[in-house]
């Protein structure tokens, strides 16, 4: 089946790598061994994270609130 | 082309770079803003198909480094016959998840060597109805070519080396290497 969270990814694939850690809507727990940055519970973009497909090219990242 | 360095795999401090990171960040800057500006007035964002794996980290660097908005999607395809060998057939093995009719499409690749796997690729891209397709290639080696292509955006033309880094892998090694290194 196709993962539709990072957190079911991580979990399928044993991949312990994260560069962000958003904790407040963890259902699943999971070993992060190498974290970027720990994030509050907020929508970000950039750096590859994407809105509709969109803003993955933005350097840095910021949040859509 | 100024004189090519070699790599022995086993050093730990790899000789010099036929193309260094510093030259690979200026060239992908330019092709950044060359592409931005072709595609300034298109009226949906930009498609940009990644050709797995070795492009992965050119196509990383270049979506940076555009002014446009673009989207991402990732096609897989594996050349299959005898080893190395350019006369074995192309399969694709993943395709573009969106529509791509009525969009702008640019595929992405690292190498452009035979032609073969981007010719296929961007023959099934066209079925697909695109409004248009280019290609930007990081490194055109027109030494092996076997089947003409239009590269519309090309990083350096390169003379017939076997190369890795940047992406570009020896044995699905080196990869992470920040420069462009030959290995003879």
């Amino acid at each position: 089946m196709r993962p539709s969270t990072a957190e079911e990814l991580a979990t399928q694939q044993g991949l312990d790598f994260a560069l962000l850690d958003r904790p407040a809507r963890r259902e699943v727990a999971v070993k992060i061994d190498f974290t970027g940055f720990v994030i509050p519970d907020r929508f970000v973009i950039g750096y590859g994270l994407d809105y509709a497909g969109l803003y993955r090219e933005l350097p840095g990242i910021y949040s859509l609130s | 082309m100024s004189e090519v360095q070699t790599l022995t795999p086993t050093a730990k401090k790899p000789a010099r770079a036929m193309i260094s990171s510093e030259r690979i960040k200026r060239r992908v800057r330019e092709l950044g803003h060359q592409i931005s500006e072709v595609y300034a007035d298109i009226d949906t964002p930009l498609v940009m198909v990644v050709i797995l794996k070795g492009a992965t980290v050119f196509a990383a660097d270049l979506l940076r480094s555009l002014s446009i908005p673009a989207e991402l999607e990732f096609v897989s395809a594996a050349s299959y016959g005898s080893g190395t060998s350019s006369s074995g057939h192309v399969r694709l093995a993943h395709m573009v998840e969106g529509p791509l009719v009525g969009r702008h499409v640019l595929l992405v690749e690292d190498i452009i060597d035979s032609g073969r796997t981007v010719n296929v690729i961007a023959k099934r891209l066209k079925r697909m109805g695109p409004a248009s397709l280019r290609l930007a290639a990081l490194l055109d080696r027109p030494a092996r070519r076997e089947v003409a292509v239009k590269i519309d955006f090309t990083g350096f033309v390169i003379p017939d080396r076997f190369v890795i880094g940047y992406g570009l892998d020896y044995a699905g090694l080196y990869r992470e290497l920040p420069g462009i290194y030959s290995l003879s």
